[in-house]
This record gives C-alpha cells, structure tokens and sequence, in this order.
C-alpha cells in the first residue's frame, strides 16, 4: 500500500516535471518579454465584425516590421465608449493609444487624458500627403497635435439596394420630398420591406444622432450657431426633425434597436440607408450578394452639409518614454501604403494618407468618389462654442428627438423649445 | 486597572478589526462621497470647492423631481406586484393541487432568479419588441390587439414592463421566503380553525398573515431598499429613456457621473439617496425592534 502510494506520487511529480519541460522557462519568457516593449490599443474596431480580423492581422503585421514592439488591442464597444475610457482614465489603466472622436478632444484635452503625439510622432513629415488636412487641424492646439487622423467618415452617403430599385421600377430621389415619398412607397405594412432604416430608440443615443443629423444638416439644421447661440429650434433645425420622425415611423422598423434594423437591411429588406461608407464593407461581411447590389450616391438634401466623425489615435498623458517611442514606429507603420490600402477597404472614405485610395481601388470601388466629394462638406460632430460639453449636449439633444418620435402627434417646435430650454439652462453660461 | 475594565478593553479590542474594515469599506468611501459633493470634480482634474452649489442645483432641477417621481412609481408597483406573485406561487407551492413535483416546481421557481440580469434583459428585449417580439405576436393573434405595443419605447409603457420583467426576475426570492415562513404555521391551528367552521380566507387572514407578519415586514422594507437600487435592468433594457420615463435616482446618477462628467453632481444626488435610504433603514430597524419585543 505504502509503496503503490509513493508511486502514485513520483507519477505525479515526474509528470509535473514533463509537462514544466515541454515550455519555455520563466527566465526565457523574461528574457523574451524584457526585449519588447508593448503598447496597446483601445478602440471598437477590435470587436467589429471583419474590422477585428484587419486590426489582428495589422498587430502581427507592425510586430513583424518592429520585433522589438507589440500592438495589443483592447476591445471598447462604440456604445460605452466614453464611459469605458472614463473609468479606465480615472483608474490609470487606459490603453497608450486609443480611439479619439473630435467630438471628445475637446473634453478630454481639458479633463488631462491626452499628451501631444508630436511627442512620438513628426506630422508635419506626413502632413503635405494626409487625405484631409483640414481633419488634422482640428486637433491642433496651442501649436501641438494631439492626434493624428485615422479617418474622414461623412454620413451623408445615400447607399441603396440596386435590385430592390429594380425590382419596384423606381430611380433615385433628386430631393427631399421624392426621397421621403419612395421610403414611403417601398414599405410594405407586412414587415417584408423596409424604404430606409432610422434609429428610434433611446437604448444608443450615439444613434439617434448619427441616423438623423444627416437630414437634419440637410435642411440646414444646426446644434449651435458659430458664437455658441443653440439653434435647436429654429425652423430649419425643427423642419430636419419632422422629417426624421416621418422616416423613423413610417418608413424604417419602428421602435427597434439601431442594430437589429441593420440587421434587416443586411437581409436585403431595406431599400435605402444614410450612412458612412464602412456600411458597404460591413455588408459585404454579413451579406455578399447583397453588398453586390448596393451603390451609393449622395443624399439629395438642399444643404450639402455632412456631419462627419473624424478619428484619431491619441495618445495617452500617462504613455511612458519607451511606450512614446513605440507608438511614434507604430504610427510611422501606419502611414505606410500598404498598411494604408487595407484600411480603406474597410473604411470606404478617405484615411489617413491621400495615398490610400489608389487608382486600382478607385476603379473596383467607384462609390468611393461621392464619399470623397462630400468629405469637403464634412462638419465636425463638436458643438461650436460648447466643445468640452459636446457629448452631454448631443445626449440632450438625442433624447429630446426620441421624444419627438415616440410622441408621433406632439408638436415638435414645442419639443424643440423645451430642449433649447434646457440647453440654455444647462449649458449656456 | 479593574477586572471589568479589562474586560471591557478586550471587547474593544477584539471589535476593533470589523470596526477598521468596516470604516475603510464604507466609512472612508462615505466621507469621500460627501466631500466630491462639495466640488466641482469631474473624473481626474483637480476638483474646486464650490460650498453646497451641487445641492442647490439637484434640488432646483426639474429631472431630479423627475427621477424621484419615477423611482416612488417604480418602488410602490414592483413591492406590490413582486408581493402578489411571491404570494400566489407560495400559496401553489404549499397548496401543489398536482400533490406531487414539489421539488421540481421548487427548482422551476428559481430558475428566473439564477439568470443574470444583462442576460434577461437581452431575452426580454426581443420578446417585447415592437416588431418582432414574441408578446405583441400572440396578443395579436389571439385579436386582443389590433396594433403592436410600443413596451419598451414608450414613455407610457416603458416604466411598467420594466416592472413586470423585474417582477418575473426576482419574484422567488419572495416565493422562498414567504413559502419558508408557511412552515412556520402549526398545523394545529389550521385544524382548530377548520373545526369552528373557518374557510380558506378567513384562515389566510387570521392565522397565515399574523403568523407571517414579522417575516413579511422584513421582506417588505428591504424590498423597497433593493428596489431603490435596481439599475442593471434598467440601464440595459432602456438606459432610462424613453424622455426620462424610465429614469430612476440611481440611473441619474450614473448618468451624472460617467455620461455627463459631472462627478460631483453625481455624489451630492449620492448623498441625497443615502439619506432616503437611511430613513428606510431606521423604519427598518424600528421593524426589527418590534419584531424582538
């Protein structure tokens, strides 16, 4: 008995002693870890379908070029974005570089989350070939960038269901009326097809103002006026939300998340849908035959005016020396044609380096023009004025619209009156 | 030094850990709390002492009244509504009419409680939906409803189904405890009652409820606690929208504190709800206190 035990126990321990050889050793894992300095990356992109496999293939790719650094990648969902980065911020755990929306540098610039990534990185070396100069500027201040710009994204693209159009025998609007009248005739009550998709809920308000704005701008529509007066109820912006809540009641799945209408349009039951061009390669991923028929062309609204969202790479105000250095070599990679043309597949707008869209990609992706055309109209999504509170006051705004659209037989200049109210109670000193 | 001092000294002594824990857990947090309540602190710039400035702002804003309101409908629905069902489903319990399954129907009860919150919102998201949810398909089909229900994106509805999820999610903690409390009953009383000619209601309430009634006074205060501190739930089935209709004290403060970036704002709303509570505590205690008596 005695003996079988001590078995038993030399068993045991000359497994434990295989199963230690069959690895590295922690002196070489230390070694090999010494050598590499890592940074990591937070954004959405890690965790969007198809844009996860691209971010993963991009970290092994700039490992490759630069063995002695290593990209990790920290999934952040869109939706919690801010709030995430917050906690992480106030907890001294956020990624060395992250995704930076213009709408929040300026909160952020404020709140101390970002250092100058001329600290790691020369711009003006690469600044003569960026795609949008003007993108770059924005996160000047006091002479020092704080980002460098990963992507131009205006919304106003109309991109449509080239078989659906066929399929009813109807061409594209030339206004704003033929557009809401076709969404109008292309909805079938039975839930079989949809004329557009529009965000209706107030589960994501990032939504509500990524759907709408694009109509919205396009009757001339603002948050604010240039000296910060908030416009919200002024016509132009009212007549841009009725018109909204026409297209989120009557032509889109109503009062359904933002994401399962997506999902319907990637179906191939949605006829038409404003937004930025990553839209296509996203339907490609979930819906190849689909992605075949769609086409853009630009939303026919009077006023030209995009918003667009414009993002950065910032860098953190807590990135160390070595940390610096290996962000400035990741973003020299970055600017790298290669590196640049597999971005725009995904991205579908202009990126970082007007080198991006080569002529072989303009030629297999002949949208790409209308995205690059109203790129010149492109409005930042920061609230003139209020930069630092843009976030609390498009939430405001958001949620004012959703009331407008749950209460479909309110008086909408009311409801607008009642968030100019607020704004200025809130936010207008 | 007397014996009794010595005595004295050894109980202090031996408290003092609990009495350190608990003032790092909760003490240094509170006085924390209260002190950001008198900035004007966001997340990580230095915080300026703005006095009660918070306080007079929370108490002047129109959705502060708001969220209370919501909160006060939202409490009074879910303990009657979650005291009805931990009722009615004890009483099947206890009363099976099957005769048999009673572990099984035991273990059915509290499936709904071992599903965690995010999870049930997400099921109930999509049976509630307008379009394509399970309930509106049903009544539709069965001609109670012409047109779908807006549950969840109406300021209307909104409100009560997320009461009527919360409902199902935590009603067997209720069942347990109430079903607990029946076995307490002697037997003896139910016969006696049954001799002098009592039916089912009159021995249900004049010797189940009186028996049960410590047990039930307890349930209910700390029903009203918990419910003033729901937030999963809510936070991912509407983030207390629509219009605020779903938008209770503690969804403001979250809102305050990591939408908004308004951290002081957020714990003087903090504060206010700590003294809400206490009084519910004290009421609590002063339960607590009877029920010894």
């Amino acid at each position: 008995m005695k003996k079988r035990s001590l078995l038993s126990v030399a068993l045991i321990l000359a497994m434990m002693f295989s199963l230690c050889s069959c690895g590295t050793t922690p002196a070489d894992e230390g070694e090999a870890e010494d050598d590499v300095i890592t940074i990591t990356f937070g954004s959405p992109w890690w965790g969007e379908s198809g844009r996860d496999v691209l971010w993963q293939g991009f970290a092994e790719s700039f490992h490759e070029a630069y063995p002695q650094y290593k990209l990790e990648g920290i999934y952040i969902p869109y939706a919690d974005f801010n709030d995430k980065m917050k906690t992480l911020v106030a907890a001294k755990e956020e990624p060395t570089i992250f995704y930076l929306q213009e709408y929040n540098f300026y909160q952020w610039l404020e709140d101390g989350y970002l250092a100058p990534i001329d600290e790691c990185f020369d711009v003006s070396a690469v600044y003569d070939d960026l795609a949008v100069k003007e993108s770059q500027d924005l996160v000047l201040h006091d002479g020092q960038y704080y980002g460098l710009v990963v992507e131009t994204c205006p919304y106003s693209g109309l991109i449509y269901n080239k078989e659906l159009f066929e399929a009813n025998g109807v061409e594209l609007p030339q206004n704003a009326e033929e557009y809401l009248e076709l969404a109008k005739s292309l909805t079938n009550a039975d839930g079989s097809q949809y004329g557009t998709i529009a965000a209706n809920t107030s589960d994501n308000l990032n939504y509500i103002m990524q759907a709408s704005m694009p109509y919205i701008m396009g009757f001339g529509g603002r948050i604010a006026d240039e000296d910060g007066n908030f416009t919200v109820n002024q016509p132009e912006f009212v007549e841009g939300v009725e018109y909204y809540v026409e297209l989120a009641t009557l032509c889109s799945p109503a009062f359904t998340e933002y994401s399962t209408q997506r999902s319907v349009f990637f179906e191939g039951k949605v006829a038409m849908v404003s937004d930025g061009g990553y839209f296509i390669d996203w339907a490609a991923g979930e819906n190849e035959s689909l992605a075949s028929n769609l086409d853009v062309a630009v939303l026919p609204m009077e006023d030209p005016a995009t918003p667009t969202d414009l993002t950065y790479f910032g860098l953190s105000a807590n990135a160390t020396e070595e940390e610096k250095e290996a962000v400035g070599a990741f973003l020299s990679w970055w600017c790298t044609p290669e590196v640049q043309q597999a971005w725009i597949e995904s991205c579908g707008y202009p990126v970082t380096m007007a080198s991006a869209a080569s002529e072989e990609y303009r030629a297999a992706n002949e949208w790409y023009a209308v995205y690059e055309n109203i790129a010149a109209y492109g409005i930042g999504l920061a609230v003139p004025g209020h930069e630092a509170d843009s976030i609390s006051i498009r939430n405001t705004v958001a949620e004012y619209i959703v009331e407008c659209i749950e209460k479909t037989d309110a008086d909408v200049q009311s409801i607008m009156d009642a968030c100019k109210a607020e704004l200025d109670a809130e936010f207008s000193s | 030094m007397t014996n009794q001092k010595r005595i004295k000294l050894v109980n202090w002594s031996m408290l003092l850990p609990s009495i350190a824990l608990l003032f790092f857990v909760f003490g240094l947090p509170l006085i924390k709390n209260i002190q950001l309540s008198l900035t004007d602190a966001k997340f990580i710039e230095k915080a300026d002492f703005i006095a009660l400035e918070n306080y007079v702002k929370l108490l002047t804003r129109e959705d502060f009244y708001n969220a209370l309101r919501v909160m006060l409908i939202y409490t009074v629905c879910y303990t009657i509504g979650i005291f009805v069902v931990g009722f009615a489903t004890s009483l099947l319990l206890e009363h099976n009419p099957l005769r048999r399954g009673k572990s099984f129907f035991r273990t059915m009860y509290v499936l709904s409680y071992a599903v965690p919150d995010i999870v049930t919102a997400l099921i109930f998201t999509w049976i509630f939906n307008y379009n394509y949810g399970v309930v509106n398909y049903f009544l539709a089909q069965i001609g109670i409803i012409q047109a779908p229900i807006n549950w969840l994106n109406s300021s209307e509805q909104a409100l009560y189904t997320i009461v009527l999820i919360e409902i199902w999610r935590q009603f067997p903690l209720h069942t347990l405890v109430i079903y607990a409390g029946f076995q307490e009953v002697p037997g003896e009383l139910y016969e006696s009652a049954e001799i002098d000619g009592a039916g089912g209601l009159r021995k249900f309430f004049s010797i189940t409820i009186p028996h049960l009634s410590q047990i039930l006074s307890t349930l209910l205060i700390l029903t009203i606690i918990w419910s003033f501190k729901r937030f999963a739930m809510i936070w991912s089935l509407t983030k207390g929208g629509p219009s605020g209709a779903t938008e209770t004290v503690v969804i403001q403060i979250y809102k305050n504190a990591f939408v908004d970036n308004k951290m002081g704002l957020a714990c003087a709303t903090g504060v206010v709800m700590l003294i809400i509570t206490l009084l519910i505590v004290r009421l609590y205690m002063k339960v607590i206190k009877r029920s010894s008596e």
